[in-house]
């Protein structure tokens, strides 16, 4: 199944998809635009799009990229309501068509290693999850910043939580945004998890780090070991060493394996709304000031090729 | 009254004798004693023999005359949890001033009984802790220069990769639960029996304090406030039998009530087995504050050592410049000289108590709670 597949990037990201094209078989870059409006008048020439401009789409964008019925990679979701976004995802399903938002923490290659080490049973039942996300400033909904994590807890734990309890400090200029969130969450079989992200950093680099705790064993994945030191004067400059192209590679290969297999794109649906749920917890969490306990499972759901 | 050496008794050593030897590696600190109730056991009467023959000095079965009859003006209190404040409550009313391993107690009456009598009596009081490790003090350090502006948020993972026995699900049914004191005595060989005691205590109670202790340095005093927890019987089969924990997770809020900038923290704690980590544990703070962050390493600066046939148990980092007895006990003589508070003296210990006793009781009903201060 060959699947020509449309980029919608900002300039400075275009090279680095450009880059890993050639390396997905079956699969070529048939066109690249910079905005979502460019790409209306090539739809013929892609079954599927892939949206990267560095910030999430906004609504008008988002409504556009519905508008084109092709199937949908998006880095970042937009700043729309849980439910809006499962409403979307449903949409497209009904279509036969993909979306899925990868907020990119499934893909890193050190959370993958983590994940696999957890999967393949070495450390034992995972018992704690703990990540920090802590990121410049930057626009958008902090909550949905918080996506990645959660997905991710999710799928490490391989189960939705059953209780959500959140906290934060709300921006300083706007009391009805958050600057800082933490999370946490506690799962069937005593398990739970610690998540933060933050939007308070100085400009320049991020940070972030995982770790999981298993009954037999423990991972670490952390910024903090990764790393190198530069000498110009002073204090030296920590440089992280980068993590390649293979986070974005990951990212394009497990959407196209959803496209050509509608069992790994019900999983994912699943997965998503998962999420959706905790993130929704997480919102009730911070307005009632209490713990949201969530009831154990979810529906089934039914995928179209 | 300021002298050159101070003497000093200690109450039973019946735990692992870290805290005795911390203070006697000051050499303005001297042990010219090791006293216990005639009543103990056998075996604690013979740890107790043990650390005075170690020192060369007298072992007396009756701690009011050995307070009373060698002069001593330090009391170093390190026996089962359950006689901590006991101990304490006692060498304080003798007029002695107190250094305490932690647990301060497993209970916060115990606790209420020890500040009052401390405050009465007027003597300092020091609660064992880690906060003079060099890392910590350089966090604390960076922070108080206001490099990364007042905090808003403070982590703190605190994972011994310690094993307490067999692991969870080892035990078959027809096999007797396991038994927290005995336990804890056969745990005394490897110095990992900082439980001991009758009444199980999980790792939140016995070494809470430790990270408490430095989030409470770190933020300046913050004082927390509400807690909201999850504790899980996870690793070991001893804990599972106790129904306490191996490990927790914390959410701290502090300050939201007292006019002060508010703080949110997190603690994820826990004896994690010795198969988790090559050291210690992974023991780490991460401190966001409106201007920067910072990211510690607890057991660093460190020296990476590996050789043919290293015994497993021998840690392959080997942990530099730790003068940390050495600047508690500087610490607690300049409290004793000045009258300045010692680095976490009896407030801070009921405090941290208090969060700990909060945790558990948000782990039972799974919604936050608040501390109970005094």
């Amino acid at each position: 199944m060959i699947v020509r597949w449309a980029l919608i990037a900002a300039s400075d990201r275009c090279a680095d998809w450009q880059r890993i094209a050639p390396r997905v078989g079956h699969a070529p870059l048939a066109i690249t635009v910079e905005r979502v409006a460019d790409l209306a008048g090539h739809l013929d020439k892609c079954d599927a799009i892939v949206h990267d401009s560095g910030e999430p789409p906004t609504i008008a964008e988002w409504q556009q990229l519905l508008g084109y019925g092709k199937h949908c990679l998006i880095a970042s979701p937009p700043p729309i309501a849980p439910t809006d976004l499962a409403q979307a995802t449903e949409h497209f399903r009904e279509r036969g068509l993909r979306l899925l938002c990868l907020g990119g923490a499934r893909s890193l290659p050190s959370n993958r290693s983590v994940h696999d080490v957890v999967a393949s049973g070495k450390l034992g039942i995972p018992g704690l999850v703990r990540t920090h996300r802590w990121l410049p400033a930057c626009g958008g909904s902090l909550l949905q910043m918080l996506h990645a994590d959660v997905d991710l807890a999710c799928w490490i734990m391989g189960a939705r939580p059953t209780t959500v309890f959140a906290r934060g400090v709300p921006s300083s200029d706007r009391a009805a945004t958050w600057d800082y969130l933490q999370l946490h969450l506690g799962f069937v079989g005593d398990a739970m998890a610690m998540l933060d992200v933050s939007r308070r950093l100085p400009n320049g680099d991020d940070y972030y780090s995982l770790s999981v705790i298993g009954s037999a064993g423990a991972a670490y994945a952390d910024d903090h070991h990764n790393q190198q030191l530069l000498y110009t004067g002073g204090h030296p400059q920590a440089l992280r060493t980068e993590q390649g192209d293979r986070q974005r590679l990951a990212r394009l290969e497990h959407f196209l394996l959803t496209i050509a297999n509608p069992t790994a794109y019900m999983a994912d649906v699943l997965d998503g709304r998962r999420t959706l749920d905790v993130l929704a917890a997480t919102s009730e969490s911070l307005t009632i000031d209490r713990a949201v306990h969530l009831s154990r499972e979810q529906d089934s759901v039914e995928v179209t090729r | 009254m300021n002298r050159d050496v101070y003497r000093c008794a200690v109450l039973s050593v019946a735990k692992h004798a870290y805290v005795p030897r911390g203070v006697a590696a000051h050499p303005r600190c001297e042990l010219v004693v090791v006293a216990d109730d005639a009543s103990e056991p056998a075996w604690v009467h013979e740890r107790n023999q043990r650390l005075a023959d170690e020192f060369e000095v007298p072992y007396i079965r009756d701690v009011a005359r050995a307070l009373r009859e060698f002069d001593v003006q330090i009391a170093v209190v390190s026996p089962a949890a359950e006689r901590h404040c006991d101990l304490s409550i006692r060498a304080a009313q003798a007029g002695l001033h107190v250094v305490q391993d932690k647990p301060l107690s497993d209970r916060l009456s115990e606790c209420d009984r020890l500040v009052a009598a401390i405050d009465q009596a007027g003597v300092k009081f020091l609660m064992w802790n880690r906060n003079l490790l060099p890392a910590v003090c350089q966090a604390r350090d960076v922070i108080r220069s206001g490099a990364l502006g007042p905090l808003r948020a403070i982590h703190c993972d605190f994972y011994f990769s310690k094993d307490a026995g067999p692991p969870r699900g080892s035990r078959r049914a027809s096999d007797p639960p396991l038994d927290w004191l005995t336990h804890q005595i056969a745990a005394h060989a490897d110095g990992s029996d900082g439980g001991l005691g009758h009444t199980p205590l999980g790792e939140l109670q016995i070494e809470g304090i430790y990270p408490l202790a430095y989030l409470h340095m770190l933020t300046g005093g913050a004082k927390v406030e509400r807690v909201f927890a999850r504790t899980a019987s996870f690793f070991h089969q001893l804990n599972v039998d106790n129904h306490v924990d191996d490990l927790a997770t914390v959410t701290l809020e502090m300050n939201a009530d007292s006019g002060r900038r508010p703080i949110l923290g997190t603690l994820c704690i826990g004896r994690i087995g010795a198969a988790s980590h090559p050291d210690i544990g992974e023991i780490k703070l991460h401190v966001l504050g409106e201007n920067g962050a910072l990211v510690v390493c607890e057991s660093r600066p460190e020296v990476a050592v590996y050789y043919r046939q290293q015994p497993a148990a021998e840690f392959r980092h080997r942990r530099q410049a730790i003068d940390m007895d050495y600047l508690l006990m500087e610490n607690f003589l300049a409290a004793i000289e000045t009258g300045s508070p010692t680095i976490v003296d009896h407030h801070v210990g009921r405090a941290i108590a208090a969060t700990v006793e909060a945790a558990l009781a948000s782990s039972r009903t799974g919604q936050p709670v608040r501390v109970d201060h005094l």
